[in-house]
C-alpha cells in the first residue's frame, strides 16, 4: 500500500499559537504538541492534562496465574514489604502502593522465579483484557516486545491448545521477551522476528485474535519519560503515522472473517489513532470499529472530529485512556472487526 | 560507532548432534536412562550472544518463511561450550519421576544464589543422588529448581552453574 507522506504532512501541521508557546515553554513541550492538546480538549481541561503529566503513575504487579495464585503472591510480596491495592477490573493484578527501600520490584525472588510481570502501568492490561474476552483461540500479538500483553495473553490461554505468536522487528526488545516468556515459563508463547508489515507474506495462518500495539510516539507515557516532550517533532510524527498506517493496513490481511484486531498506542495523538484507522477504514472496505465487548471502567470516547479532519462517526467507538481524567498512562484503543 | 543494540546478532538452528549427544549423556547420568525419551526429537537454538543460548523443543507450530526465535517448552541452556537442562525440563523430570541429583538449599543461600552467588555447603540442607557434582538447585519454600550447581573441590562450594535470575542478568 503507497502512503502518501507528504498528505500525512500536511493533514497534521499544526501551527502553535501564543498560548501555546507559553505553556510549551513552562512544561518543557514542543509548541506544536500543546497546541493540539489544546484544540482536542480546550485550554482549561489542557492545562489539567500537562499537569496530570507531571505526576507520577502507580506501578503494576500481574501474577503468573499459570505459577501461583495472585492472592499468594500478594501476601508474599507484602511479607518483604511492599503494598499492593487491588485492581477492581483486573483480578490477577495490583497496583504498587508502598515499597520497601530493597528489593525493587524487579529484583524479588518472586520475580526472578517468574510468579509476576511488571507494568509500568495498568494501561497495558485494558487492550489484552478486551481482545480476550470470551475467547481462547490463538492470537497474534504483531508488535510483541518486552512481552507485557503477550505474557498476559499466553497466561489466558493457559491449558488450552491454543498459542500466541509473539513477533517483533527490534532484536534486543525480542530478547527481554524471550527472557519473560523464559522465566515465566510459558511454553504457548512461539517468538519471531519480522516486521509486521511483512508477516502476511510469512505465515501461511490466519488469526481471529490480533493485537497491534504500534510503534508511536509514546505521548500517552510522558509521565515516566519526560523526554518524549521533545523527541517527536511534526515530520517524525508524520513518518510514525505512516508507518501505522501501513501497519495496521497490512495486519488486517492475517485476521480472519469475523476476526478482532486491537489496535492500540501509548499515545493521545488522534494523529497516530482516528486518524490511522479513519485512514485504513478509507482504502479498506472490509473493516468496522465495534464497540468494547466489556465495560472495565468509563473510557473517553474516540474523537470524530479533530482541527480541520473530520473521522468516520463508528471512531467514537475507540477508547480513549486520559490522564487527567483516568489516572493513567494516555492510551488509545480501536477494536476492529473484519467484516465477512 | 554503531551503538551496542545495533550490534546484536542472533544465532540460530537445529542443534547440532554433537550437543545434543552430550546433552542425552548428562541427562542419563543425572537422572537414568528412562528420562530420555522426555527430551524432544526436534531440538533447535537461538543465541542471545555468544556462549548464552537457549534450546527449545521448536515443535512446528509455524508454517512458512518466519524467523522463530524461541518456540516452548525450553530444554535446556548452552551456557560458554556447556549444555545443561533448563529448569522447566527438570522440573517436569522431578515431577513425573521423582527428585534426583538436587540440593536442598536453606533460605539465605537460595536469596544468595538467585543474585549470582555459588552455594556453601553449610546452606546445604540435604543433597539427594546420584551424586555426579551437577546438581539442580531445589528451594524448599516452594519445592522448585531456581538453577544448578556444580561441586567444586578447589572452591569447597557448589558454583553457580545458572539462576532463575539469568533472565535478568542477561536477556534484561
Amino acid at each position: 500500500m503507497i502512503v502518501d507522506l507528504g498528505e500525512i504532512y500536511r493533514d497534521i501541521y499544526v501551527e502553535a499559537s501564543r498560548t501555546a508557546l507559553e505553556l510549551s515553554k513552562k512544561y518543557g513541550y514542543l509548541p506544536y504538541m500543546v497546541q493540539r492538546y489544546i484544540d482536542m480538549l480546550g485550554e482549561e481541561e489542557a492545562l489539567k492534562l500537562l499537569e496530570s503529566l507531571e505526576k507520577p503513575v502507580k506501578p503494576v504487579v500481574r501474577a503468573n496465574n499459570v505459577l501461583i495464585e495472585p492472592i499468594k503472591l500478594r501476601r508474599r510480596l507484602e511479607n518483604i514489604g511492599f503494598k499492593l491495592e487491588e485492581i477492581p477490573w483486573s483480578p490477577i493484578s495490583f497496583w504498587i502502593v508502598g515499597a520497601p527501600s530493597t528489593p525493587s520490584i524487579g529484583a524479588t525472588h518472586e520475580y526472578l522465579k517468574g510468579y509476576y510481570y511488571l507494568h509500568r502501568d495498568a494501561t497495558s492490561l485494558i487492550p489484552v483484557e478486551l481482545l480476550m474476552h470470551e475467547y481462547n483461540g490463538n492470537v497474534l500479538d504483531a508488535c510483541a516486545a518486552p512481552g507485557g500483553k503477550a505474557t498476559y495473553i499466553g497466561q489466558i490461554l493457559w491449558g488450552s491448545n491454543s498459542f500466541v505468536l509473539a513477533n517483533d522487528l527490534v532484536l534486543y526488545r525480542l530478547r527481554a521477551l524471550v527472557g519473560h516468556v523464559t522465566r515465566m515459563k510459558l511454553n504457548n508463547i512461539v517468538v519471531t522476528w519480522c516486521d509486521a508489515r511483512k508477516l502476511r507474506d510469512k505465515i501461511n495462518m490466519r488469526f481471529q485474535r490480533i493485537l497491534l500495539d504500534s510503534p508511536c510516539s509514546g505521548e500517552g507515557r510522558i509521565s515516566v519519560d519526560p523526554g518524549r516532550k521533545t523527541r517527536t517533532s511534526i515530520l517524525d510524527l508524520a513518518i510514525m503515522v505512516k508507518r501505522e498506517i501501513e501497519l495496521l493496513y497490512s495486519v488486517v490481511d492475517l485476521a480472519e472473517k469475523d476476526g478482532l484486531i486491537a489496535y492500540v498506542t501509548c499515545s493521545i495523538a488522534p494523529e497516530e489513532n482516528e486518524y490511522v484507522v479513519n485512514k485504513v477504514l478509507d482504502r479498506r472496505g472490509d473493516l468496522e470499529v465495534v464497540e468494547s465487548p466489556v465495560r472495565l471502567f468509563k473510557y473517553s470516547r474516540g474523537l470524530t472530529q479533530y482541527r480541520t479532519l473530520r473521522f468516520r462517526r463508528e471512531l467514537e467507538n475507540c477508547i480513549r485512556i486520559w490522564p487527567h481524567i483516568h489516572g493513567l498512562f494516555g492510551y488509545t484503543i480501536c477494536l476492529l472487526r473484519k467484516r465477512s | 560507532m554503531p551503538s551496542e543494540k545495533k550490534k546484536l546478532r542472533f544465532r540460530k538452528g537445529v542443534l547440532p548432534q554433537h550437543l545434543r549427544r552430550r546433552f542425552v549423556r548428562l541427562i542419563i547420568e543425572l537422572y537414568g536412562e528412562d528420562v530420555v525419551s522426555m527430551i524432544p526429537a526436534s531440538l533447535r537454538y537461538t543465541c542471545f550472544e555468544p556462549g548464552l543460548c537457549i534450546v527449545f523443543e521448536g515443535d512446528g507450530k509455524l508454517n512458512g518463511s518466519l524467523t522463530i526465535l524461541y518456540e516452548g517448552p525450553w530444554i535446556a541452556f548452552i551456557l560458554g561450550k556447556r549444555i545443561v537442562p533448563s529448569i522447566p525440563f527438570v522440573s517436569r523430570i522431578f515431577r513425573e519421576k521423582g527428585v534426583k541429583a538436587a540440593v536442598l538449599v536453606k533460605e539465605q543461600g537460595i536469596k544468595a544464589f538467585l543474585y549470582g552467588n555459588d552455594i556453601l555447603p553449610e546452606s546445604v540442607i540435604k543433597v539427594i543422588p546420584p551424586l555426579k557434582g551437577v546438581y539442580a538447585v531445589v528451594d524448599p519454600l516452594d519445592e522448585e529448581v531456581v538453577g544448578f550447581v556444580e561441586w567444586s573441590n578447589i572452591k569447597n562450594v557448589y558454583v553457580n552453574i545458572y539462576d532463575a535470575g539469568v533472565f535478568l542478568r542477561k536477556l534484561g
